[in-house]
């Protein structure tokens, strides 16, 4: 075996030489590569004992003093809304979006109309398709958060142990998101007529209500009844449905749109 | 996800208690990574007040981007993650462009035969505070990406699978980065090579 490289030294001082028995044998028999894993091993060791300014004790409750001032100043969450920080992003898009579809439906109300409208420029069919990509995203994320709570292992007396409270703290807090959009696309549904998308939101509502206003950590028997209580609904199958109608419309306008351009 | 939380301290019950709008649950976090954080920093930054600075840069970044930790991950790496970009954000903006270079090479084509150090007169290697500020400068000859993986390795003692999900390289590149660290450590401290064994 030829002489040990430097990759080799230092794969083999960390642990990860692929063949380390190799190597090993080879540094007992040759003086030259062991007096060079030697140097690198001094070498390392410097480094390991150079000193670290040491903190208080409570240095973490120092970081959490400065940076809590800077937390307060820009970006405190608010916690009477229980919503978090980027639900504030989340509803001022929704508002924009819903607003645009408020606009595009009283500008397609009262705009003086031109004698001849190609179908990409009608506003009618412009608010239906903002609305129609906005639901779908928000029906998506419904979806996901009721399957995680319907899918998700709620039982914890496993192995006779006292059953553990289950966190929904996440779910929670996203359908307390949820929730705030789903008023805001109910209203716009209803105001442009789409019986359907306003059904299932409404039909929604309540799922997500009962989820927002749940404590962050609820018993297996608070968790088992809600479980149920999306299971009885059937609210997921519905959205799932309402979802895929969703889409149909979207890709048919979109269609629409591309062969009235043409 | 849901999770099945018997102790209510875990960090991923903190990040959801916080998610949920509880700024307060942050702070277990703070406090329990903070010590952390700093020597990492410190080993990056070189002094202590840039260190500081980085420490509450990522607790603050985390802090904002808590909505995109996956609860499944573990939290302290990935805030040593955060603490990375910062560090190397920091490192590179006060360093004059074209130090580092080799950032760019993360696969380690660039030539490693361009680490010469003056040699030490015979009165600086008597001292070991000079053998320190040495060092120190060796430091300093690493770029960003090689210091991070070199703190992350040796002193933090992470596995390379590890160190590469922080430092967003592959594994071949991470292995690199820590090699050619060391390479050059060892050849700036070549001279003293004596007075280290």
């Amino acid at each position: 075996m030829k002489h040990l490289d430097d990759q080799q030294l230092i794969a083999l001082y960390y642990g990860d030489a692929a063949r380390a028995e190799a190597i090993k044998e080879h540094l007992c028999s040759c003086m030259a590569c062991r007096e060079n894993f030697q140097a690198l091993q001094h070498t390392l060791a410097a480094f390991k004992n150079a000193p670290i300014p040491e903190r208080d004790t409570d240095y973490g409750s120092q970081v959490w003093y400065a940076i809590s001032q800077r937390l307060d100043a820009s970006q405190r969450v608010s916690s009477m809304q229980r919503v978090s920080r980027f639900s504030i992003w989340r509803l001022a898009a929704v508002s924009a979006l819903a607003a645009m579809v408020v606009l595009a439906f009283f500008a397609g109300r009262y705009w003086p109309r031109k004698p001849v409208q190609t179908a990409a420029a009608n506003p009618a069919q412009i608010r239906q398709g903002v609305l129609l990509v906005a639901v779908s995203d928000h029906l998506d994320h419904a979806q996901m958060v009721l399957m995680e709570l319907a899918n998700a292992d709620g039982d914890g007396a496993t192995n006779g142990t006292t059953p553990a409270n289950v966190n929904i703290a996440t779910e929670q807090a996203r359908a307390q998101e949820l929730l705030v959009s789903n008023r805001l696309y109910e209203q716009t549904a209803q105001q442009t007529g789409d019986a359907e998308i306003q059904n299932i939101l409404s039909a929604l509502e309540p799922v997500l209500l009962e989820i927002a206003h749940s404590p962050n950590e609820v018993s297996s028997q608070q968790f088992q009844q809600i479980q149920d209580r999306i299971r009885s609904a059937g609210i997921l199958f519905k959205v799932r449905v309402v979802s895929s109608d969703v889409r149909d419309k979207e890709r048919s306008l979109a269609r629409r749109n591309g062969q009235g351009q043409t | 996800m849901v999770r099945m939380d018997h102790a209510d301290d875990s960090d991923a019950t903190q990040v959801a208690k916080t998610l949920a709008g509880n700024q307060e649950a942050f702070r277990p976090l703070v406090e329990r990574y903070s010590q952390r954080l700093f020597r990492l920093a410190y080993r990056i930054a070189g002094n202590e007040d840039d260190a500081e600075e980085l420490v509450q840069e990522t607790f603050l970044k985390a802090y904002r981007n808590l909505g995109k930790f996956e609860s499944r991950s573990n939290f302290g790496t990935w805030l040593y993650r955060i603490c990375a970009n910062c560090s190397l954000d920091q490192l590179r903006k006060r360093r004059p462009e074209g130090v580092f270079q080799e950032l760019d090479d993360p696969e380690g084509s660039m030539s490693q035969g361009d680490l010469s150090h003056p040699s030490p007169s015979p009165e600086r290697l008597m001292f070991s505070t000079e053998m320190r500020q040495e060092m120190e400068a060796a430091i300093q000859q690493l770029t960003p990406t090689e210091r991070m993986a070199f703190a992350l390795r040796h002193h933090e003692g992470l596995g390379i699978e590890e160190i590469s999900e922080i430092l967003g390289l592959r594994i071949s590149a991470t292995k690199n980065a820590v090699f050619r660290g060391v390479q050059k450590l060892r050849r700036a401290l070549a001279p003293f090579a004596e007075q280290i064994r």
